[in-house]
């Protein structure tokens, strides 16, 4: 179903073609000087032609990735915007749409996801027009003391807000399908009430101007069913996430603008901070149970990939707008908290395998599940090119060529290697990896104000350079955690599904020392292995054996929050949001430490219901909205009665049955209100 | 004692106490603490509630907020939740006890309790979400067929 002609879409194959060409030819190129290099004067062996192979399947990548950054960099230069995309009128109209804005959380810390909540809705009050705009907490929080909690502060939250407050919350009882499932509820009970909703994970934050900007753009454009917003990482301070938060920054919207340059109206969904036509969504992305067991089978993981491919499927154009501002999420405090998340987002873009076939999608679509799927199988892929480049080498070693053979000739056959041609190749890829950054970086220095909020010109230089140096040390480790991911998908391992930790904590040595040992020991043998074989080779090879002989240094001192926050107090890793924050973000850590300096009460959430009268009345009126049903009578339900009965201690499953159980919560004698 | 040796006695004044132990439960949600208070209210809530069971106590003070709240006795059981919530927020039961399921309300009780007042969401729809199909294209589904067909 096309809603109106898509006119974008001849430039958008023009666009796509041309970066397609540049990266095959490129790629072409480094392959054709890569089979001189190991052809020598004996030819391609089985192991060169391997080797070959998976050059070829890397390079493309990297290329790719290269010509749209730099398409990304003449856009920004040029200051263009979406051509597709039709800009709202500048007069600030009354909003007529009403948008929904939901915030799924999952077991979080309550005082940070209602603080941000409540810093977003004021955010969109002062704009104006805060009759368009509905705020849902989404909760599928498993947890009953945290459950309860969140109650009581979305309490708070409406006290705070004032009579009238358009702020609610609905706990769902089964977490089925997770974040997809815990939304899809939500567009089931009320997503017809709207015109648009807004997804937004537990750490986002958004400019209420951000959210009308991005409503009034889905007002102008009706073929439009998703807008993206580029979310910029703020708020962290071990150093690990600052010199993360420091690369997003500088480098990041070089990348964004090329990735909006080549996708157009066939844009991809990144899970929040994305503005939603509720019907188009309803229509056409309820997502199916895959067949089979995960990780390939049973409900999808990374369903935002899937969703934003059938709101295409079904004629609705997908936008990435960087130009939008405005939009900030967290990123991991520390590596191992990347690498967790790097696991689930690892499984969920492989099961995408099973939906790369599906009838109808466009061939863009397929094209990001391709992306999504490569930017973990990228990793193994490297590990088996630098594998067996060292086999080749090792073997060479360990059997030389006859320089003469057996027939009898005059002169011997020289063992040819062109260091020269290889050192250019070497040199190709770095620049391919290293040029979209440094334009990032001239993009930040010629801008003034983001200049001096990243601590000037001399601070952005030296952050970037000691960021490229670290994130080079980084890279094996990486590579090696999401080769394991891979390998561990494929071999039918699953991750459970734990809520982020978006706290501020350092890694212990002994953690670290655990988590990477076996880099550390294979950076060992690499390392010894190539200065048997050649001290060069072991030149060539020291980034990588640098990275994981120091990884467990690396991966404690990057997660330590006092190093962190020495690095800006000196101005080092700085970020323009930091130097001039943005006023959603100050109120937001203003409400936060607020909340944080409440009394707590009673922890024990079961407890607090059946005996504080303002909790036990905000959880009725939490389950009436949400219209709850009583649970049926049931062995479990007795048995938590009489646990309760006799002062018995309960699981969670057994507090979360009684917490729905309306005899249990009527028939306690509750004392007044203090 | 009494009850044990005399069953038949007993049993109404049972009941009655059961009655009399919910509704001065009830009415502890609302955070009235004074005992002459209670009194008085329960007096005045086994008039609204004469069988005094939980289901009726519910009934009829859903009604008493649907009336002060101005909202339709269709929705009493809402009404009693929310208004509960923002009598509680206005902290009612200490000041103005009395006023719980009065025939008239004083206007500042009113006003507080709008202040108090959480809004409620939109009715819930209840819609459909069709489960989309991600299955491949009809050509390799059929091009399988022959390979599924054939017996082990």
């Amino acid at each position: 179903m096309v809603h109106r002609p898509h006119r974008y879409r001849a430039q958008a194959w023009l666009r796509r073609g041309a970066l397609a060409l540049l990266t095959l030819a490129t790629t072409g190129w480094a392959s054709a000087q890569l089979s001189i290099v190991l052809a020598g004067n004996h030819g391609l062996g089985t192991l060169e032609i391997l080797l070959l192979a998976l050059f070829v399947g890397c390079f493309l990548w990297i290329a790719f990735s290269f010509w749209a950054a730099i398409a990304g960099f003449a856009m920004l230069v040029a200051r263009a915007r979406q051509p597709g995309l039709r800009q709202p009128s500048p007069d600030a109209a009354r909003l007529q749409t009403r948008s929904a804005v939901v915030m799924a959380v999952y077991n979080e810390d309550t005082a940070r996801v209602f603080a941000n909540m409540q810093a977003i809705y004021e955010s969109v009050a002062a704009t104006g027009q805060g009759h368009a705009f509905d705020f849902y907490m989404l909760s599928d929080t498993t947890d009953p003391d945290i459950w309860v909690a969140e109650e009581l502060a979305w309490h708070t939250l409406t006290t705070r807000l004032g009579a009238g407050a358009r702020a609610f919350y609905r706990r769902r009882r089964q977490n089925v399908a997770k974040k997809s499932g815990n939304i899809a509820d939500f567009l089931k009970r009320w997503g017809r009430h709207y015109d648009y909703m807004v997804v937004l994970d537990a750490d986002s934050l958004m400019e209420g101007k951000t959210l009308v900007a991005m409503a009034r753009l889905m007002d102008a454009n009706p073929g439009a069913g998703l807008i993206q917003a580029p979310p910029v990482c703020v708020n962290r301070n071990t150093l690990f996430a600052r010199m993360l938060q420091f690369a997003g920054r500088i480098y990041g919207p070089v990348f964004a603008a090329g990735q909006a340059f080549w996708q157009m109206g066939e844009g991809n969904y990144w899970g929040h901070n994305a503005i939603i036509r509720t019907r188009a969504f309803m229509e056409h992305c309820g997502l199916p149970e895959l067949p089979g067991k995960p990780p390939f089978g049973g409900h999808i993981l990374s369903h935002d990939f899937v969703e934003a491919a059938l709101l295409v499927r079904g004629g609705w154009s997908v936008w990435l707008v960087p130009e939008l501002g405005g939009s900030y999420e967290e990123v991991p405090p520390t590596l191992l908290d990347y690498a967790k998340r790097d696991h689930r987002w690892c499984q969920g873009n492989l099961q995408h395998a099973r939906v790369l076939g599906a009838r109808g999608l466009n061939p863009v679509s397929r094209f990001h599940f391709v992306s999504g799927i490569m930017s973990y199988a990228a990793s193994p892929l490297w590990l088996l090119f630098l594998g067996l480049g060292l086999t080749i080498a090792a073997v060479n070693t360990l059997f030389p060529k006859a320089y003469f053979g057996v027939q009898k000739q005059l002169f011997p056959d020289w063992p040819i290697f062109d260091a020269a041609l290889a050192q250019s190749l070497f040199m190709l890829a770095l620049g391919f990896l290293l040029v979209p950054r440094l334009l990032g970086v001239l993009l930040v220095l010629a801008d003034g104000p983001a200049r001096r909020g990243a601590g000037g010109a001399i601070r952005v230089l030296v952050g970037t350079v000691v960021e490229l140096l670290y994130s080079t040390l980084l890279a094996p480790a990486m590579m090696l955690f999401q080769s394991k991911f891979v390998t561990k998908t494929l071999l039918g391992g699953t991750i459970e599904w734990s809520p982020q930790n978006r706290d501020d904590g350092g890694i212990p040595w002994p953690v670290a020392f655990r988590a990477h040992i076996g880099h550390m020991l294979l950076g060992l043998f690499v390392g010894l292995l190539s200065f048997a074989i050649d001290p060069a080779l072991f030149l060539w090879l020291s980034p990588l054996v640098a990275g994981l002989v120091l990884a467990v240094p690396i991966a404690q001192l990057s997660s330590r929050r006092d190093l962190g926050a020495w690095l800006r107090k000196r101005r080092f890793f700085l970020i323009p949001e930091e130097t001039a924050v943005p006023p959603v973000l100050e109120r937001a850590r203003a409400i936060f430490a607020e909340l944080r300096a409440r009394p707590r009460g009673e922890e024990d959430g079961l407890r607090r219901v059946l005996t504080d009268p303002l909790a036990n009345a905000v959880h009725k009126l939490a389950l009436a909205t949400a219209e709850e049903s009583q649970p049926a009578e049931s062995a479990e339900l007795f048995v938590a009665r009489r646990k309760l009965a006799n002062g018995q201690s309960l699981s969670a499953a057994e507090k979360a049955l009684l917490l729905y159980d309306r005899a249990t919560l009527d028939s306690r004698p509750l004392p007044a209100a203090a | 004692m009494d009850r044990l040796k005399t069953p038949s006695r007993s049993r109404p004044r049972s009941f009655s106490a059961d009655a009399e132990r919910r509704i001065r439960s009830f009415l502890r949600g609302f955070g009235v603490a004074d005992e002459a208070v209670l009194k008085e209210l329960v007096k005045r809530l086994r008039r609204m509630a004469p069988s005094a069971s939980t289901a009726e106590i519910d009934a009829a003070a859903g009604l008493w907020f649907a009336d002060f709240l101005g909202r339709p006795e269709s929705e009493a059981d809402k009404a009693l939740a929310v208004g509960r919530v923002a009598w509680l927020t206005a902290r009612a039961g200490k000041r103005w006890p009395l006023a719980l399921f009065a025939d008239a309300p004083p206007a500042t009780l009113a006003e507080a309790i709008r202040r108090g007042l959480p809004a409620l969401p939109p009715s819930i729809l209840g819609d459909a979400m069709p489960a989309a199909t991600l299955a491949p294209p009809r050509l390799r589904a059929a091009a399988a067929k022959p390979l599924r067909a054939r017996p082990a």
